[in-house]
Formats: C-alpha cells, sequence, structure tokens
C-alpha cells in the first residue's frame, strides 16, 4: 500500500521510464480525463446495481432458509456455498452462454414469444458485468442476512402476532430493523467486491465501456503508466475504505453493532 | 566481445583442467565465456554450437525466452534440449507493452524476447537489445523475400531480430451471412445492418493504422494529428456495431464460432480464419480493397543476457524451417510462418490451409503495408483512449 502511494506520485516518460518526481498530476487526471472518471462511475452504477439486486434476491432466500426451510435448512446453506468451490473464472464465463445472443436466455424469451429476436445487450455490456456480479457475489449477500435472520427468536415473531400484527407490519416493525445488521454487512461485503472486480468486467462487459478496474488494467499493462495505475487504485481503496467505516460508523449509531 | 576478470581459483582450477586435458577444451573453455560474463546462473551447460553458428562455443543456460504463446510448443522445446543439451525457460509475455515491462524490470533476466513490428525500434531505443549478424542466420535466407533483410528489425543499418512468424490483419467473415464482394469494400462493417456483429481485440496501433488506411492515408504512422483526429471519429461511428472490444483474440474466435458476431476485424486474421476453418466454421478471409496490415514478430537477443552463445544458437534453430513447421501447425495453434520451406514438413493441406500460398499475393499488394514504422505511441495512446471512453 505505501509502494503503491509513493509510486501515485510519480511520473511515467514517453520511452516507458518512471521519472521519482513528486506530482499529483496523476490525481487530476482521474477527475479530467473523460476515461477514467467516466470509468469510475460506471463502476460506481455497477456496483450498486449488482449490490442492490443481489440484497433483492437475497434476502427473501434467507429468510426462506432461517425460518420456513425446515429439515432442508442444511442441504440449502450447503447448496449456497458450493459455488465456491468451483472456479470462479469458469462461472463468470458460464454467463456468456447464458446471456448471449444464441443463449438459453435469449432462447427461453423468444420460445414463449415475449422478444421477436435476441436482446444483443445482454452479452458485452455493463448490465452483463452487473448481472455476473450480482450472481457471483450472491452467496457472499446471503450468508450475513441469514445469520441474523437465524438469531432472531421466533418468539418475536409469534408475539407480534399475537398483538393483532399483519405479517406486513411484522416484518416492517420486528424482522427488517433486528436484521438491517446482517443486510448493511451483506452491502459492503458485495459493493466493496464489485467496484473493485476485473476478471467478470473483462470476460461479460465487452470492453466498448470500460469499469474502473479495467482501466486501471489497461494504465499499468498496455500505457506503462503504473504511476497512473497507482493513482487510481489509491482512488479506488480510499474510497471503499471510508465506505465501510461511514457505513460502520452509521450502524453504530443505529445500534446495529 | 568483452573479456572477462578470472578470479585465483578459477585460474587454478581452469589450469588444472588445461593441463590434462587436449588443446580442443581449453578453446571450449574460453568460448564459454560471453560478453557478459557467461554462464553462470547456476543453470545447466549443454553441447556445443556448430555448424551455422560459427566456431564451436560451449553452451550454457537455461535459456529464458519471453515470447509469444507458440513458442513452449513441446516439440520445439525438446528439439533444442536434444540438440544442444540446454533447456528453455519460456514465459509467455502477453502483448509488447508488458514484454517492455518485463524486461525493464529485469533487464538480465531474459536472454531472448520476442517483440512486433516497430515494437523491435522501442526495444533498441530503450537500450535493451542487441544488434544480430543475420550472417549467423542462413535459414533467414530461405523466408519469404520480405522477411531476408526485413527493414523494421533494422535500425541504423544493424540488424536486431530473426522475423519468425507473420500473419495478415483483414476482416474474418462469416460466409453464410456475408458475401466476398461485401466484404472487399472495407467499409462495409459500418453499415447499419451490422450492428453489434463486428469483434475486435483491443490493439490500438493496429486499428488507428488499419482506418487510416481505409481513409486514404498509406503511411497511417505520418498521420498529423487531424487525420488522427478523423480517424478517431470514424472509430467512434463503428461502435454501435462492435459486438466487443476483447483483450484476449481467441474471443474473436469465440464471438464467430457462437454466433455472436459475424466479422472478426484484426487481431491476427489469418491465422485465426485458419483454426475456424480446421473447426469446420464457416469463415473466409478477406483482405479489403483498402488495404491491409501485415503483423510481423521476431526473436531479439537481449543486452542483459547471460548466455549468449546458446541465445545465438536459439536463434538459428527457431529459423529453420523444420522448427517452424513446428510452430506453424500442431494441436493448439495454426499460424503462418516466414519460411516457406516448412512445406517440406507440412503435408500440403497444412500449407494451403495456413494461406503460405497466397502470402506472396500480400506481399504484393501495393495496398498491404509491411513494413510498420512507429507510431506517435503517445499521441495515438490517447487518440484511443478517446476512443473508449466515447
Amino acid at each position: 500500500m505505501g509502494i503503491l502511494l509513493v509510486y501515485s506520485f510519480w511520473h511515467v516518460t514517453p520511452s516507458f521510464a518512471i521519472e521519482h518526481t513528486f506530482n499529483l498530476n496523476n490525481y487530476t487526471a482521474i477527475f479530467t480525463e473523460p476515461l477514467a472518471y467516466k470509468s469510475f462511475l460506471l463502476s460506481l452504477r455497477v456496483a450498486l446495481f449488482s449490490t442492490v439486486g443481489a440484497i433483492l434476491i437475497a434476502y427473501p432466500f434467507a429468510y426462506f432458509l432461517a425460518k420456513r426451510a425446515g429439515r432442508l435448512q442444511l442441504i440449502l446453506v450447503v447448496a449456497v456455498a458450493v459455488p465456491f468451490l468451483t472456479s470462479y473464472i469458469l462461472r463468470a464465463y458460464a454467463w456468456r452462454t447464458l446471456l448471449g445472443e444464441n443463449g438459453i436466455i435469449n432462447g427461453a424469451l423468444q420460445a414463449i414469444h415475449v422478444i421477436d429476436r435476441p436482446i444483443q445487450a445482454l452479452l458485452y455490456s455493463p448490465l452483463a458485468t452487473g448481472i455476473g456480479l450480482l450472481y457471483l457475489f450472491l452467496p457472499i449477500t446471503i450468508l450475513p442476512i441469514y445469520a441474523t435472520l437465524e438469531r432472531i427468536p421466533d418468539s418475536y415473531l409469534e408475539a407480534s402476532s399475537n398483538l393483532g400484527a399483519t405479517p406486513a407490519r411484522t416484518f416492517r416493525e420486528v424482522i427488517l430493523p433486528l436484521s438491517m445488521p446482517g443486510v448493511l454487512v451483506a452491502a459492503v461485503f458485495t459493493f466493496v467486491f464489485s467496484i473493485g472486480e476485473y476478471i467478470v468486467p473483462s470476460l461479460l462487459g465487452g470492453g466498448k465501456q470500460l469499469l474502473f478496474s479495467e482501466t486501471i488494467v489497461l494504465r499499468v499493462n498496455s500505457d506503462l503508466d503504473w504511476p497512473g495505475g497507482a493513482a487510481m487504485s489509491i482512488v479506488l481503496i480510499a474510497m471503499t475504505l471510508a465506505l465501510v467505516a461511514l457505513v460502520g460508523k452509521r450502524a453504530r449509531k443505529a445500534g446495529f453493532f | 566481445m568483452a573479456g572477462r576478470v578470472w578470479t585465483r581459483r578459477e585460474l587454478i582450477r581452469r589450469g588444472a583442467l588445461l593441463a590434462g586435458l587436449s588443446p580442443l577444451a581449453l578453446a571450449a573453455a574460453c568460448s564459454s565465456d560471453n560478453n557478459n560474463g557467461g554462464g553462470g546462473s547456476g543453470g545447466n551447460t549443454g553441447t556445443s554450437t556448430g555448424g551455422s553458428s560459427g566456431p564451436q562455443e560451449e553452451l550454457t543456460g537455461p535459456l529464458n525466452v519471453l515470447a509469444w504463446d507458440g513458442y513452449d510448443n513441446p516439440d520445439v522445446l525438446a528439439g533444442f534440449k536434444e540438440r544442444y543439451g540446454v533447456d528453455i525457460n519460456y514465459k509467455y509475455h502477453g502483448g509488447d507493452p508488458k514484454l517492455v515491462s518485463l524486461l525493464q524490470q529485469d533487464p538480465t533476466g531474459w536472454d531472448v524476447v520476442n517483440p512486433d513490428n516497430d515494437w523491435v525500434s522501442r526495444l533498441v531505443d530503450l537500450d535493451l537489445i542487441q544488434s544480430i549478424d543475420l550472417a549467423d542466420y542462413p535459414h533467414v535466407q530461405e523466408n519469404f523475400e520480405p522477411f531476408r533483410n526485413f527493414e523494421p528489425f533494422t535500425v541504423n543499418g544493424s540488424a536486431y531480430a530473426v522475423p519468425t512468424r507473420f500473419g495478415i490483419n483483414g476482416f474474418i467473415y462469416n460466409k453464410d451471412d456475408i458475401t466476398a464482394d461485401q466484404a472487399a469494400d472495407a467499409f462495409f462493417i459500418w453499415d447499419p445492418s451490422y450492428a453489434g456483429k463486428v469483434s475486435m481485440v483491443d490493439w490500438f496501433d493496429l486499428y488507428i493504422a488499419l482506418v487510416g488506411l481505409y481513409m486514404g492515408n498509406t503511411t497511417p504512422e505520418a498521420m498529423s494529428q487531424d487525420q488522427l483526429d478523423q480517424v478517431i471519429d470514424k472509430l467512434i461511428e463503428l461502435k454501435p456495431n462492435i459486438t466487443a472490444i476483447h483483450t484476449d483474440r481467441s474471443d474473436i474466435e469465440a464471438d464467430l464460432t457462437n454466433g455472436e458476431s459475424t466479422v472478426g476485424w484484426g487481431g491476427g486474421t489469418s491465422d485465426m480464419a485458419t483454426a475456424l476453418k480446421v473447426d469446420q466454421q464457416p469463415v473466409e478471409v478477406s483482405i479489403p480493397n483498402q488495404g491491409a496490415l501485415i503483423w510481423t514478430e521476431g526473436l531479439c537477443i537481449t543486452k542483459g543476457t547471460q548466455h549468449l552463445a546458446t541465445a545465438k544458437a536459439y536463434l538459428d534453430y527457431m529459423t529453420e524451417a523444420q522448427t517452424l513447421a513446428h510452430m506453424a501447425w500442431n494441436d493448439t495453434l495454426q499460424i503462418q510462418v516466414v519460411n516457406p520451406k516448412v512445406e517440406d514438413y507440412l503435408t500440403p493441406d497444412q500449407y494451403s490451409a495456413l494461406g503460405l500460398e497466397e502470402a506472396t499475393q500480400w506481399f504484393d499488394n501495393p495496398n498491404v503495408i509491411l513494413q510498420r514504422q512507429a507510431p506517435d505511441i503517445d499521441a495515438w495512446g490517447k487518440a484511443w483512449e478517446r476512443f473508449k471512453s466515447a
């Protein structure tokens, strides 16, 4: 981290040599060069999409797992964790088969006459990256939410019901507040992992609109601009740490932890 | 060759050896030193060079080779080991900028490197590779004529690389969707009917040069800033038709196979087409009327090599038709090589499928650029970023 920080203030010459002179150009470039700031904003959007999407899918599943699965609970928890045993790249790559123009999703939509022709934007787009990230980090989203829901005593739900609360009100006023620490942890994990991810965007994103991680790799591998890449990495790390600190502070203030 | 100062222990050891061995051993011992101090990275030593590589020299190793894929072909590696008794440590570099980066980080860690086109002159500018005497490599004279004294590998009158492989960058198109006449005009890929159907790779100096050529700049590297801007505007116009800008050219092959795209543009058109044809895909290569670019890669000896004699033997070995035939056609790769004598080691079908029969037509085509020069990499890099951020 220290080396990265020192590098970020240096400069690369056209002959790829690194000049050890202090300057802030690499940082100002992030906010003035269109490729850098556009990719940063796109990364934020995609990470937000995958985080919100993952929580919306994970929460009902985690609730079912914690409160309704019965004897299936152990099997389902294992099923959630099993994808981690397979290759991460393979899982991302599999989405090409699903999202492609001749893929399973387009095929199914055409078969049931929802669409006339394949949707091209499903693959090689920020949407594809968002879907890939959502899938990839879904287990990380499910497990913390499941853990907090599982700890809510059933007697609380029964008491709420006995006092005349509808299931919706019980959820809104008992279950959701008590499960918020898990939701927050899941959201932070998913967002942080998503925003720095490189493999999924490079496999599914198509390279027409770069994410910030791809721009960092472009800087380092193609431009040989290690200082430029280091500055971008520092910004990404700083933003991630700030987010974690902010959420942690808010969560403590709300009495979640 | 610069001399080396022997330590007293070495002198005693070598003196004992000299006393016991023949004068021939004296010659071999002396010649084991190369201009970088010879040998001694704790690796193996092999037999001597002979024949075309000049005087007998003891070979040291292992030889560290930083190259594109294909140079790790088991037959090629085993053939060198069998002949010279020296192992090759191969590493895939993954792109010319990465090659520069790895070589700058460890200038003495690599003996032979494998750059493309104008990157040879950049490596010379960076003082990372040394000049070679083409007379040491007689098989080079068996090459297709343009590759015997290949201009982009020559800087200030000195040769710095032996060419090994080449290919053309035009279009690969799906014959079921596109006719040869359509693909003969380079601008057909801008037609809105090909929305989302053109796959390419992230190779900025290739595509800027290609579009420059299509727009009538016969020496794209010399384009003015205005012309460069026009090229980028033209590339931005193409964006709706681009399936993806891949980081790996194998993804172009995957797109054409899966039907994600109907045109593959650049990225090594000819060898990708050969591989796809071997897989029975309905594809064909088009060299558009506006022109195309040939890529050529070569092998260079680094300035910091620890095994000069072995590096020279390796370059000689790699220019032989039999070695290049292994490179040209194997289970994992089918690719054009610069020595047409590979015909003696390939089947007629293989030779034909590689497109080597048509190669001379490419060289004779005035719109096909073979002698690529170095562009202003900084200006072109910034221009490419404008395209990518558009």
